[in-house]
C-alpha cells in the first residue's frame, strides 16, 4: 500500500478513533502494568510525548513551505533512505512488532491520570490539521528534524508516515495488553 | 443559484414556499464554503452533512493500493453531494469527498435530517425517489464500465455530463471513466468539435 497525504490522514483518523475508544475501558485495565513494560495509559502518554516533540517541527517546516494549490503530493513523494528504512522498521508486521527497541530516555512516561486522553485528542487534531495544510504546500526538498538524533532529518510526508508507523506499533502494543 | 431556489428545485412537488417543511429545510440547511482542493469528507472520518451544491464541482474518490485517486463520481451546481453511507450510519467514511473548484454547499446534519422525516413523513417519498435515481445511475454506470470500450465510455459520458464538469482537471474525468489521462486526452481531441 503506497501512502499519500490522504491515506495518511485516513490512517490517522483510524488510530485516533482506536485511542478514543479506549476511554470506555475500565480505569484499572488502563493503568494495569504488565510484568514488563508500560500500561495502556503509559503508552498513550508516550504517544503524547512524541507529538510534543514532532508537532512544532512539522509546524515550522510547513509554515516555511511555499503555498502551491496546484501541486499534489501523490504516492511518489520524496523519501530518504533512512526515512524509508525507519518507516519499514516501525510498521508492525502481521500483528507483531518487529525489531523491538528501547525508547529514548526523554520519552519515558510518568503514568498519570485521564487527562492523557484529552491531551492525545488535542495533539491528534493538530497533527491532522498539519496534514491538511501540507496538501496545499509545495514540500519538495524540505526536510525536518526528527527525534532520532541531530543529523537524522526526514522529508515532511515521510515524517508523517514515520510518526504514524510509530503510532501503529504502539496500537499493537495496546492490543496485546488488552 | 441561491439557497431558496436550490431547495425549491430539489424538493419540487414536495414542498412549497412558505409551508412548514420548506421553513424547516430553510432553517436547517446551512451554507458551507470550501476552497478548491479542500477535503469536504476525509477518509476515516465521519461525514457530518448531507449537501446540495450551490456552486462548484466536487469529486468522490478512494485511493488505490498504488496511491492513485480512483474517482467514483462527481457533484456539481444544483446536485446533491456528500458521502451517503458514512452520513446515514455515522460510520467512518471509506471515501474522500474533495472540492475541485471553490464550492458553496448547503448542508444538513444527521440529527436534523432524521428529524425532517419524522416531522414530515410525506417527504419520505422524496427520499425514496432520490435513492431510486441513485440506484438507476449506479446500475447504468456499472454496465458502461463493464461492457463499453474506452471510446464508448467517453461518448456516453459526454452526452450526459453537465458543462461544469468540462472545467475540472482531465485526470479526474479520466479516472472516473477508468482510462489513462492520455487516452482521455486523445478521445477529447478527436471529438473536439463537441466542445467548440
Amino acid at each position: 500500500m503506497k501512502a499519500t497525504l490522504e491515506t495518511l490522514l485516513q490512517q490517522s483518523h483510524e488510530y485516533g478513533r482506536f485511542i478514543e475508544n479506549l476511554k470506555a475501558s475500565p480505569a484499572e485495565q488502563l493503568s494495569k502494568k504488565p510484568k514488563k513494560g508500560w500500561s495502556v495509559l503509559e503508552v498513550v502518554e508516550h504517544l503524547n510525548a512524541v507529538y510534543a516533540i514532532y508537532l512544532p517541527n512539522f509546524e515550522k517546516a510547513i509554515a516555511n513551505a511555499p503555498t502551491n494549490k496546484e501541486s499534489e503530493v501523490g504516492a511518489n513523494y520524496q523519501r530518504s533512505v533512512l526515512g524509508r528504512l525507519s518507516v519499514f522498521a516501525m510498521k508492525p508486521k502481521k500483528q507483531k512488532r518487529q525489531f523491538k527497541m528501547k525508547t529514548f530516555d526523554f520519552f519515558e512516561p510518568s503514568g498519570k491520570g485521564e487527562e492523557v486522553f484529552d491531551q492525545f485528542a488535542d495533539y491528534k487534531e493538530k497533527f491532522n490539521e498539519l496534514i491538511r495544510q501540507a496538501r496545499s504546500k509545495d514540500l519538495s526538498g524540505i526536510k525536518m528534524p526528527t527525534a532520532l538524533g541531530e543529523k537524522v532529518k526526514f522529508y515532511v510526508p515521510e515524517c508523517f508516515e514515520f510518526v504514524l508507523a510509530h503510532e501503529s506499533r504502539h496500537l499493537q502494543q495496546i492490543r496485546d495488553l488488552l | 443559484m441561491n439557497a431558496q431556489e436550490l431547495i425549491l428545485q430539489n424538493f419540487k412537488g414536495y414542498v412549497q414556499e412558505g409551508d412548514a417543511p420548506y421553513e424547516y429545510l430553510m432553517t436547517h440547511f446551512c451554507e458551507y464554503t470550501y476552497d478548491s482542493r479542500q477535503l469536504i469528507v476525509e477518509g476515516g472520518a465521519i461525514a457530518r452533512h448531507f449537501y446540495f451544491v450551490l456552486e462548484g464541482v466536487q469529486a468522490i474518490y478512494v485511493i488505490s493500493r498504488t496511491g492513485e485517486k480512483v474517482v467514483l463520481g462527481f457533484s456539481f451546481d444544483g446536485s446533491v453531494s456528500g458521502v451517503y453511507d458514512s452520513f446515514i450510519y455515522q460510520k467512518p467514511s471509506a471515501y474522500f469527498l474533495e472540492a475541485l473548484t471553490p464550492s458553496r454547499m448547503l448542508g444538513i446534519s444527521i440529527d436534523r435530517f432524521n428529524e425532517l422525516f419524522e416531522r414530515f413523513p410525506d417527504l419520505l417519498k422524496w427520499r425514496v425517489t432520490f435513492v431510486d435515481a441513485i440506484m438507476e445511475g449506479r446500475g447504468r454506470r456499472e454496465v458502461e464500465m463493464l461492457t463499453l470500450s474506452a471510446a464508448e465510455r467517453y461518448e456516453a459520458f459526454v452526452k450526459r455530463c453537465p458543462p461544469e464538469l468540462l472545467t475540472i482537471p482531465q485526470k479526474y474525468l479520466a479516472s472516473y471513466l477508468h482510462m489513462k489521462p492520455e487516452t482521455f486526452s486523445r478521445l477529447r481531441k478527436n471529438a473536439s468539435s463537441l466542445f467548440s
